[in-house]
Formats: C-alpha cells, sequence, structure tokens
C-alpha cells in the first residue's frame, strides 16, 4: 500500500463538519490539510443551475446519496430478529459527494432548547428519580446551551441562516419563538416569504392561543454576504430543495458558503472518490486513515490531526471497524461505541384539504413555514401524561413536486383508476399538511454495532441498527396527534381534516428523516460516553469526531444547526487551545 | 388440437427455437403460432395446476413462447417487420386488433409491453378527465427504466445493495428479492396473465376494463397467494406450476407486483418527459403541477391566486441554459 506524505491534518467525509472545521483552520492557521470525500464534487453552476428539477432523477432515483450497491446498514427491530440490509431507500437518505447532505437539505435550522443539554437532569429534577422509564438511557451532554450559544451563533452567521429571534439576551420578543434559549444575536437574515399552506396554519395557531413563529430557515431570503464574504443568492421558491441541490445557490450549504473560501487557501486539498476504512493508530495516537482512491486503490495518508465527519452511521462504523473505544454492549450496558441510537419520532402528523380554494403548493422551499414550541420536549407539564418527551410542530410547503407528492389525499380516496384521478386533480393543490418533529429518546435496547453476515463492497461489515418506537413515543404521539394537531386542523377550517396519531413499530421502508443520531455521544464522563464536550475522542486526543453522532438522544428539532454549533465548537477548540499543547483538552 | 405437440408436459419439445419434426411436416402452422398456443396452454396449466394463480415463469433465455405472439404468423418480411412494431398479446380472432401498441422498446417485448400498458391504462384510465398513463407512455418510460436497469442495478429508489445471503423479513424491514426489479416485471407480467387466462380464459389485453379491474383489485388485495413462482419441472420449455415450491420461493407476490407496477405507472405518468413518460406534459397537465419552473418569486405571496406560466420541462429549461433559446 502506498504511504503518501504526511499532512497535518486529515478529514474523513467533507460536509458541514468537515468544511466548517477546514475553513475555520484555513483562516487561523497555516495547517496544510486533505479531505477525504468519497463522493464527487457538483457545484451550483453547472451541475445545479442545468439540470436539478428532475424528480425522479434526484428524489426517486436518489442521484446524490450515497450509493447502496457499495455500503449499507442492516436493520432489525429488536435483537431477537435477523438483520437484513437496507438495499433500497428508505428511511433516510445518507449524503454523498463534496458539501455533504446540506447540498440537498431542506434548511430547517434549528437550535436545541437550553434543558434538553441537561435533560436526565431536568427531568429527574422536575418529576423525581423515578419519572423516566427504566430502560432509557438518556443522559446529559456534558455541555450547556450557554456554552454552545456562540457557536450557534457562529453557524447561524456563516450560513446566514433566516428567522426570527424569541428570546434576545433574556428578552422575550413577539413574533419569535418564546420558549428558545437566549440568543446573543438576531438571526442573520429576516424570515423567508411564506407560502399560503402555511400562514392558514399560522391563523389557526393564534386563534387558539398558540405562538406560531416563522420556521428557522436555511433558504435564503435575500442575498446575503456572510463574515467570509461568501455570498448567498436569493431564493426564488422554486419548489425543488429536498433532495435536490439548488440552482440558483439560495440554500445555504458548505459547497456555497463555507468550501469554496477554504479552497481559496491554498491549504487544503479535496480527494473526490476516497472512501476511507479505517482509522490507524498505535498506542493511543492516531496516525493517519486508509482509503480507497478514485482507482480503487488503497492508500494510507498520514496526519497529525484527523477530524471525523463522516455522519452518525460512518463515523460509528468507522470506529468500530477500527477498534477505537469500546463497542457497546446492550447486554451488560457496557461499552460506548455505538450506543444510544436515536433517531426522530414522526407519525403525528395532520393535513386539511379546502375545496374552495387552491394553494399553488408548488411555490415554496425547503424551509418556508411557521412553527410551534407549546408540545415540545418538557416545554409542557408531563405529570400523569405517562411519556416524557415532546416535538416541534411545524406546517412547511416545501413544494408539491408530483410523483412522490401528488397526495395526500383524503381519508377513503381510492389509490388508482378514475376515482383515483378525480381525487388527484381536484386535491393535489388544496391540501396543507403539518405535523411534529417528535424526540426520540435513548434506550438500553437501541443501538448500532457490525453486523455478523453482511458485508460492503470491500469486505468490511455493514453497519447494524436495532431500533424500535418504544410505548413512551407512541403515548407521546398520541398525545401530541389529540390534544394540538386535531385542535389545530379543526381551527383551520377547510372542508376535510385529518389527524393522524398511530405509531406501532419503526419500519425502515418509509422516508421519515435523514435524522440518525448516537454512536460516539459525547459526555463528562469516559464510561460513559465516546467523546468529550469537544468532540474529541476520550481515547484518542487526535482524533475529533464531530456530527450528530454526538448526541445522547435526539431532540424534537432537525439536528443539522447543532451539529453546525458542534463544529465549530471543535474548530476553536482545536484552534485556540489544542495546537498550543496537543493532549486531552477535558 | 390434433396438431398441438404441447399436449401432455411429458413430451413437450425441449427445445424451443426449433421446431420439431412432426411440425415441420405441418406446414401451415408456424412456429410463431405453436409458441402462441404454447404460452397460453401453459399459463393456464399452471393457474389450474396450483388450483390458483401460480404461473411459473423462467428466466431461461430464447424462450419463444415468452417473447411472441402474434396471432398470425407474418408470412412475408415485410409483415414480419411490421408485426414486430404491433403485435397483439392474445387471440385477436376473437376480439379484433385491440391492445396493439407502437413498437421502440428497449426491454420489452411486445407481448409484455402489451400487458404493462393495458394494466397502466386502467391504473390511471383515459376518461373524461382527460389523458391517462396510455397517452403519457408510461409502458416507454417503465421499458427504459428496466432496460437501463440491466446495466446498473438501479431499484425504484437508486443503486440498490445486491449482495446475500437472501432472506425474507419482516415488513419494517423491506424490500429483500434477490431478483432484479426486470426480472421482477417478466415474472409479475406473466403472473397477470396468468390470471386473465384462469378467470377468464383469454388474454388480459383482450379483457373488458371490468374484468381488467376485478383482477388488479385482485392483485391489490393481497389475497393470491402463488403469484409468479419460478420453478420449472422437466425442461426449460415446460412452462407449469411446481406444487411442491416452498411459498417462500415465489419470486414476486401479487400484492408486490402491484405495488410496483403502481409505483412505475405514478412515476411515469408525474416524472419528468425527459425519461420517456409523462408526454406533453399530461400527468402535470391533470394536477396543475407547472413543471421546470426556474423560481416563482414573489407570486408566493399571492394567496390562492392561479399559476398562469406556462408548463415546462426539464428539457425547455435545459435549452434556455445552453443558450439556444
Ligand atoms: C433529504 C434531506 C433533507 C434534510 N433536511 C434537513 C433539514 O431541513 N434540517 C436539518 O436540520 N437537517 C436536514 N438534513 C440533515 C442534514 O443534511 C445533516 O444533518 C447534515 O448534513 C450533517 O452534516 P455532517 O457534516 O455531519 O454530515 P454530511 O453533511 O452528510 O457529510 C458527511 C460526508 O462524509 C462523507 N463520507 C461518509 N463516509 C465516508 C467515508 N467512509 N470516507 C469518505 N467520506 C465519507 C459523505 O459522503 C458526506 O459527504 C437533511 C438531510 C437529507 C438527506
Amino acid at each position: 500500500m502506498a504511504q503518501l506524505p504526511k499532512v497535518d491534518v486529515v478529514f474523513v467525509g467533507f460536509g458541514l463538519v468537515g468544511g466548517s472545521i477546514a475553513n475555520e483552520l484555513s483562516k487561523h492557521t497555516s495547517l496544510q490539510m486533505v479531505a477525504l470525500e468519497r463522493g464527487p464534487f457538483r457545484d451550483t453552476y453547472p451541475d445545479f443551475l442545468q439540470d436539478h428539477f428532475d424528480e425522479w432523477r434526484y428524489a426517486v432515483q436518489s442521484e446524490l446519496f450515497q450509493n447502496l450497491a457499495r455500503n449499507t446498514i442492516t436493520f432489525r427491530n429488536n435483537a431477537d430478529q435477523t438483520a437484513l440490509p437496507m438495499r433500497e431507500y428508505g428511511s433516510f437518505l445518507p449524503g454523498d459527494g463534496v458539501g455533504g447532505a446540506m447540498v440537498h437539505w431542506n434548511g430547517a435550522s434549528w437550535r436545541f432548547l437550553p434543558h434538553f443539554f441537561e435533560y436526565r437532569s431536568h427531568l429527574e429534577n422536575r418529576y423525581g428519580p423515578d419519572f423516566l422509564p427504566e430502560d432509557t438511557t438518556i443522559q446529559d451532554w456534558g455541555i450547556t446551551y450557554d456554552e454552545l450559544e456562540p457557536y450557534y451563533d457562529q453557524y447561524e452567521k456563516t450560513f446566514g441562516i433566516a428567522g426570527k429571534a424569541g428570546n434576545l439576551r433574556g428578552e422575550i420578543i413577539e413574533g419569535g419563538n418564546p420558549f428558545e434559549g437566549p440568543r446573543s444575536d438576531e438571526y442573520p437574515q429576516p424570515p423567508n416569504q411564506i407560502a399560503y399552506g402555511p400562514s392558514l396554519f399560522r391563523e389557526a395557531c393564534e386563534e387558539i392561543g398558540l405562538n406560531p413563529f416563522p420556521q428557522p430557515s436555511g433558504n435564503s431570503p435575500g442575498t446575503y454576504t456572510n463574515p467570509d464574504g461568501m455570498t448567498l443568492g436569493a431564493c426564488n421558491y422554486c419548489g425543488f430543495c429536498e433532495r435536490f441541490g439548488c440552482h440558483v445557490g439560495a440554500k445555504t450549504s458548505p459547497i456555497v458558503m463555507t468550501i469554496p473560501n477554504a479552497l481559496a487557501s491554498g491549504r487544503v486539498e479535496v480527494r473526490q472518490f476516497s472512501t476511507v476504512y479505517r482509522i490507524d493508530h498505535q498506542d493511543g495516537v492516531a496516525t493517519g486513515v486508509s482509503y480507497y482512491d478514485a482507482n480503487g486503490m488503497p492508500q494510507e495518508q498520514p496526519a497529525d490531526l484527523i477530524v471525523l465527519g463522516a455522519w452518525t452511521l460512518e463515523n460509528t462504523r468507522l470506529m468500530l471497524l477500527s477498534g477505537i473505544g469500546e463497542p457497546y454492549d446492550p447486554q451488560t450496558g457496557s461499552g460506548v461505541v455505538g450506543k444510544n441510537y436515536t433517531y426522530q419520532t414522526g407519525g403525528a402528523g395532520a393535513t386539511v384539504w379546502y375545496t374552495d380554494r387552491i394553494l399553488n403548493r408548488f411555490m415554496g422551499s425547503g424551509a418556508n413555514g411557521f412553527a410551534i414550541d407549546e408540545y415540545n420536549s418538557d416545554n409542557f407539564d408531563h405529570t400523569g401524561l405517562g411519556f416524557f418527551g415532546g416535538g416541534n410542530i411545524a406546517c412547511n410547503n416545501t413544494g408539491a413536486r408530483p410523483i412522490l407528492g401528488s397526495g395526500p389525499l383524503p381519508p377513503g380516496a381510492a389509490r388508482w383508476g378514475s376515482p383515483w384521478k378525480a381525487a388527484v386533480k381536484e386535491y393535489y393543490n388544496r391540501s396543507v399538511n403539518f405535523g411534529m418533529q417528535g424526540e426520540s429518546p435513548a434506550y438500553r435496547q437501541h443501538f448500532m454495532d457490525l453486523d455478523p453476515t453482511y458485508r460492503d463492497a470491500w469486505g468490511d461489515p455493514l453497519l447494524r441498527i436495532t431500533f424500535n418506537w418504544t410505548d413512551n413515543e407512541r403515548r407521546m404521539v398520541q398525545y401530541v396527534a389529540e390534544t394540538a394537531l386535531a385542535r389545530i386542523a379543526t381551527a383551520m377550517g377547510g372542508q376535510i381534516q385529518q389527524a393522524r396519531g398511530v405509531i406501532t413499530d419503526y419500519s425502515i421502508v418509509p422516508y421519515q428523516s435523514t435524522h440518525c443520531q448516537g454512536g460516539t455521544i459525547m459526555g463528562a464522563d469516559p464510561a460513559t460516553s465516546v467523546v468529550n464536550k469537544y468532540s474529541q475522542a476520550w481515547d484518542v486526543p487526535n482524533l475529533f469526531v464531530v456530527g450528530a453522532s454526538n448526541f445522547p438522544q435526539n431532540a424534537g428539532y432537525n439536528p443539522t444547526g447543532t451539529v453546525g454549533a458542534l463544529a465549530y465548537n471543535t474548530a476553536d477548540a482545536i484552534i485556540s487551545r489544542y495546537l498550543d499543547s496537543p493532549g486531552p483538552l477535558a | 388440437m390434433d396438431h398441438d405437440v404441447t399436449q401432455s408436459p411429458g413430451i413437450e419439445p425441449s427445445e424451443p427455437d426449433s421446431a420439431p419434426a412432426e411440425e415441420a411436416a405441418r406446414p401451415r402452422i408456424s412456429n410463431e403460432e405453436l409458441a402462441r398456443r404454447r404460452v397460453n396452454r401453459r399459463l393456464l396449466m399452471a393457474a389450474s395446476a396450483a388450483g390458483g394463480i401460480a404461473v411459473t415463469a423462467m428466466a431461461a433465455p430464447g424462450l419463444r413462447a415468452q417473447e411472441s405472439t402474434p396471432e398470425e404468423g407474418p408470412t412475408t418480411p415485410e409483415e414480419a417487420a411490421e408485426q414486430v412494431a404491433t403485435v397483439t398479446p392474445g387471440d385477436a380472432e376473437q376480439t379484433g386488433d385491440t391492445g396493439q401498441i407502437r413498437g421502440g422498446f428497449q426491454f420489452f417485448v411486445p407481448f409484455q409491453a402489451a400487458i404493462v400498458e393495458a394494466a397502466a391504462a386502467r391504473l390511471i384510465p383515459t376518461d373524461d378527465l382527460g389523458p391517462g398513463a396510455t397517452e403519457a407512455g408510461v409502458v416507454y418510460f417503465i421499458d427504459r427504466q428496466l432496460y437501463q436497469e440491466r446495466t446498473g442495478f438501479q431499484g425504484y429508489r437508486g443503486q440498490r445493495y445486491g449482495l446475500g445471503p437472501f432472506q425474507p423479513g419482516e415488513a419494517t424491514q423491506g424490500d429483500q428479492s434477490a431478483l432484479p426489479l426486470s426480472e421482477r416485471f417478466r415474472i409479475g407480467i406473466l403472473g397477470i396473465e396468468g390470471l386473465a387466462q384462469e378467470r377468464y380464459g383469454n388474454g388480459f389485453v383482450r379483457l373488458s376494463p371490468e374484468e381488467q379491474d376485478a383482477i388488479l383489485e385482485e392483485m391489490d388485495s393481497g389475497e393470491i397467494e402463488s403469484f409468479g413462482r419460478v420453478s420449472l419441472r422437466t425442461s426449460p420449455a415446460v412452462f407449469e406450476a411446481d406444487e411442491s415450491t416452498p411459498a417462500g420461493e415465489s419470486a414476486i407476490t401479487a400484492k408486490a407486483f402491484f405495488e410496483l407496477l403502481l409505483a412505475y405507472t405514478f412515476a411515469g405518468f408525474f416524472a419528468d418527459p425527459v425519461h420517456g413518460g409523462n408526454r406533453d406534459m399530461v400527468g402535470w397537465k391533470l394536477i396543475g403541477f407547472p413543471g421546470a419552473q426556474m423560481g416563482y418569486g414573489d407570486l408566493i405571496l399571492n394567496y390562492g391566486v392561479p399559476f398562469e406560466g406556462e408548463y415546462r420541462s426539464l428539457a425547455d429549461h435545459q435549452t434556455a441554459m445552453s443558450g439556444g433559446d
């Protein structure tokens, strides 16, 4: 195997995490860096400008996602089942290519609530030590909201997030989210122009005494230039966000806001089509990484510092394949790598159909709407409810592309034939959907490990996921559907309303969200976490493992804002502390 | 039936492409005619042998029975050439020349294409609301996808993990088929045809719309247990259900094939015309989806006001982007 010349830093995966940290290091240090990215580089021009309106190619045939023929996961609901490969997409859509999954994300950009970072302590303080289900393994993060706040701010300014503050330095601001943690500053951009459907949701929420606020969004309402001089275009609401690149550079992502600036330094080299398969280490020190290059040849890239930003699933798999950290054992509860796999609890949704108006559902963007937070996390009293947790409720007009988005049709509508045709013609442009992004608590029996049977294209074991909903989430979904969604739907009027609130077993089949968390969780104690609060591996101090894999459990929000904050937290720790004296930071 | 050499499976000629000696002595019956009779009869036998709907199909290449079905064998090369473009499964003498479709397929043989087109036309009918799957060219869209799969093993949702071991799992674990989509289509098409023969003694494309709907409904209901088995007995030319085939060997269930057909029919109706379906954007026009618009800008705030712009396809967009418009 060829050993390449040593570099200062190597990035495994070049998405939000890799691009953000590389950009900061390029500005504040003179380090030489190499980024290894398994996918290709695609840019606004010419790739997305000239082609992106192709639902079949991008949304259904999964043009931009990880190639499952080479690497997928295996899945089972519980340890008594045999895990089988996810042969087709699927519940989630891992990104592939320079810029990572933000290239084709929607843009819903959240901060987590302050109490969520100390969730176990908070719930036990408020409801007593016996309140939580016995099998839940939720834990505190080892970092607080206040510690992360500057990095949320840095992420939002770098990426030009649009929204309305609800809490500025402790003062509650009307029109924003009254539940959010104190912000040091307003959002860098004002909210988007918001489509008709969500505006009906907002009116209904207000009517019943809730506090709707604009969905914080990575779809740029105007042109915006960030502190590095990188510019976002203005969104024109074409309705092709989720699963598509942006044709006008108006959806914020690393290929627009961070990576070009990092490359401009001349000290960052990005190698496309480079798939890392091991982190090489000896005596508690990472020495470099091994990867297959674009020709399929194995290469060894030595480096002093390694940043693993390959997203939840590959972060965890690479740790397990490389033998770093003790693998989690659900029988004994010992070990940490692979622990606390969580997802996003869907299933609480509602639809209102209007026969008296059209809604232009195809005009929109990935994060174009309003939200409420009354039913999120511990924002409401859970005494006597039989569950903990909740979720954000949002109504977004993401664009209704017809193959996957011609529905939903009213209950009882035919699935095919002339009656279906009549129904889809009548209702395609007359429905408004909204729902909860439910929290996903961690449990002892939900985890990731290496599959004993199935292999990737190179012969390495696939990652195995063992996961299901529990009664806690089932009750949560039902409660929110009944108490909140049905009420809002009724207030919205319309001719037909439907609220859905029953979940049984988690299924890998329908797309739900690309929100997979855990596996390399952060914490204050090496016995119960893989990384410290700087996302630095406890066992290998020159290895930083960053991303949603650090979340000990998932909140009732999309994850990316918090991933961004963690990335800037790590970048700052490296620049201002680690480089001066390399070694454990906590 | 005296000329039918396929009377008993045991004496079925094993070499489907070469006419047996007996046949050569009866010049009035063409090879194609024999092949056609064989497929219908076998499908029928298959259906009854399993006491239900089991249809065995096969992956052996070159099986004429699967591939050709013109009612009358062509007598001149010109006729033969024409029939390639307009062949019709089933018995045209009984019902006239319905079911003709235009040629131009990369994957399907016309026998298969005609069945897919007929089924798609029931899933999205041509009716007083306007064009349906037929006008949209759904069958050409599906044909192209299946042909492309041959080079890339693409599934409905992209590059598919195709390594074993294969085993059926829970519904929550997703599709575990070991067969590529194109083979599932081949088997499923014969499943539909077998069902038509079993229920009505006629080819699917010859059935009335009500009869076709009844078959699709039966598939959709999930009640049909054996459908699309793959076992062969005695020789590749014997197209018969093997009752000993374990249920788990079913290559694709009637319900699964129905869902596949429905998903592909919708996709062929709604995908951008660049992929061969949704011709003249008829799918989009039905529901009012304007297509590849650069954007809507301030129109997003015109609540409830219909969009008046022209429908726009990816081809229109690409032309504009390349400076040719
Ligand atoms: C369709 C879709 C919509 C989404 N919408 C939202 C949303 O609205 N709001 C929200 O908060 N989040 C959303 N997300 C999630 C969001 O995109 C991710 O949270 C975010 O991209 C995570 O950043 P990351 O840097 O951790 O990983 P990524 O951005 O995925 O980057 C990881 C990179 O590592 C590469 N990689 C992986 N393994 C290897 C390897 N072995 N060797 C080399 N390279 C490797 C990958 O190819 C990838 O480019 C969405 C995701 C998808 C797919």
